[in-house]
């Protein structure tokens, strides 16, 4: 065999093993360019943690204070990092008497959230993701057609808590059942894969973040990531340093 | 010269990273330096060194540079030109070897360098090979091979960790081909060239130097 020959084989195996990867994914979606400015402050409201036991008929929830507090504290660390200002108001470290709170950002959130869910927004690809060398050094971005928009009613916390950029983050981690039958299959006929397969937790965990403009009503910055892996510190803190930095840059 | 030219090439592109780029590595941090303990298991002596740089979210390139010294026992098993069999000395072979290795992480969602990735590698290299044989007529022929030409190619997946948020575990498994040409000598040395390629199984012995590796990195996240 020629080294030529050895040269595309080995290539072309190269980019068949690109195809081993995982159902994991990333997509980011911003604001279009005229609403984009600078994150130096921003309040994250009541980061939350689902654990849930999918592999039985019954679902089982866990317990999520810890990965709760490993949130809180990933994400302070993280924009601190980044020189990011971030101030968390979560309702089990808050004082009885911060009633604002409850009167204001739990609605707010509430808002950020629903707005993501009741409202048919359609992306564009950003020009600078085309490029090879964008999509090497970029997650997936995509641009709003159409920027999701929260009540305008909530503007004036701009003012009061000197930033108006408020943000919702949270994760979502499940056991699901494993495929012996599928894993064993491709162990056999396609041992690269098998082996993927079998490296990979039998867990999915989805982690979100969505930062909303309260001064202009507006969803400024959406992403979502699903990770074959268990919600522990080390890749929490790995996703959302990740995650601040792309928003950081995107802004 | 021009394999070293090309090296510099590869690791000026790898550092132009624009300004906007959002490779986020590990907290930030994009180079990790290693060194590969199964080498120096499989091998006499020499040393490894690598150094990693991501310089794409999933993508990182990956110098290594590696010498070895290791004797090869020469089994020959035929009369070629009236060489009968071996001396119970085994040939000697140093050697050196640059690896260029680019990564390609699976997870879309987790940062790289950290998490199961695919890689293909070329290395390059020279040995000098010294040994003897006996002929026929018990007369003892001493050869030396100065500056050996050695390529290799290889294909393989690996996942790797970080302990304490510096310290580097890498463990990974590849197949590659590799080829030692020793010119006016590669008859003599059909036993040793199929082995120098892989550190941990060569197959198809004397036709084929295709072979199995594999590598077990310790090393520290640097910046």
């Amino acid at each position: 065999m020629s080294r030529t020959t050895m040269s595309l084989v080995v290539i072309s195996l190269y980019f068949f093993t690109s195809c081993t990867s995982t159902n994991t994914g990333m997509l980011v979606e911003t604001a279009k360019e005229e609403n984009l400015c600078s994150l130096e402050k921003i309040v994250l409201i009541d980061p939350e943690v689902v654990l849930v036991d999918n592999r039985k008929q019954e679902k089982v929830f866990f317990a999520t204070d810890r990965i709760e507090r490993v949130l809180r504290e990933e994400s302070q660390a993280s924009a601190d990092r980044l020189n990011i200002d971030l101030v968390t108001y979560d309702k089990e470290t808050l004082a009885n008497t911060e009633v604002n709170f409850y009167n204001e950002l739990q609605h707010l959130r509430y808002q950020i959230l629903r707005s993501n869910l009741t409202q048919e927004v359609k992306s564009a690809r950003q020009e600078e993701s085309t490029t090879f060398w964008g999509s090497l050094q970029q997650p997936h971005t995509r641009e709003f057609a159409k920027d999701p928009s929260i009540s305008p009613a909530f503007g004036y916390l701009a003012e009061q808590y000197g930033t108006p950029y408020f943000a919702v983050q949270g994760v979502y981690s499940e056991y699901i059942p494993i495929q012996w039958k599928r894993r064993i299959t491709t162990l056999v006929f396609f041992p690269p894969f098998g082996i993927a397969q079998f490296l990979t937790p039998n867990t999915n965990t989805f982690y979100y973040f969505i930062i909303a403009d309260v001064r202009s009503g507006k969803v400024i910055h959406r992403e979502i990531r699903l990770a074959n892996n268990r919600a522990s510190r080390q890749n929490l803190k790995l996703m959302i340093y990740d995650s601040f930095n792309v928003a950081l840059k995107n802004h | 010269m021009l394999k070293l030219r090309l090296l510099f090439c590869v690791l000026l592109v790898g550092t132009l990273s624009d300004a906007a780029a959002q490779v986020s590595g590990y907290l930030g941090k994009r180079l990790v330096v290693k060194t590969d303990l199964v080498d120096y298991w499989s091998f006499e002596g020499g040393y490894n060194v690598q150094a990693e740089y991501l310089f794409a979210r999933r993508h990182s390139l990956q110098c290594e540079f590696q010498t070895k010294e290791i004797g090869y026992d020469n089994y020959l098993n035929r009369s070629i030109q009236g060489i009968r069999y071996d001396t119970d000395d085994p040939a000697q072979v140093n050697s050196w070897e640059g690896v260029i290795a680019l990564r390609h992480y699976l997870s879309r969602a987790l940062p790289a360098p950290k998490g199961l990735y695919a890689y293909q590698q070329f290395a390059f290299g020279e040995a000098d090979i010294s040994g003897n044989y006996v002929f026929d007529n018990f007369e003892n022929f001493d050869y030396k091979v100065a500056d050996a030409d050695y390529w290799s190619v290889e294909l393989g997946w690996g996942y790797q960790t970080f302990l304490l948020g510096r310290i580097a575990i890498d463990v990974g498994f590849g197949f590659n081909y590799s080829e030692l040409d020793a010119g006016e000598f590669n008859l003599v040395l059909e036993d040793i060239r199929y082995r120098h390629g892989s550190n941990l199984i060569q197959l198809e012995e004397r036709l084929q130097f295709f072979g199995l590796s594999a590598h077990l990195g310790v090393g520290c996240l640097l910046f």
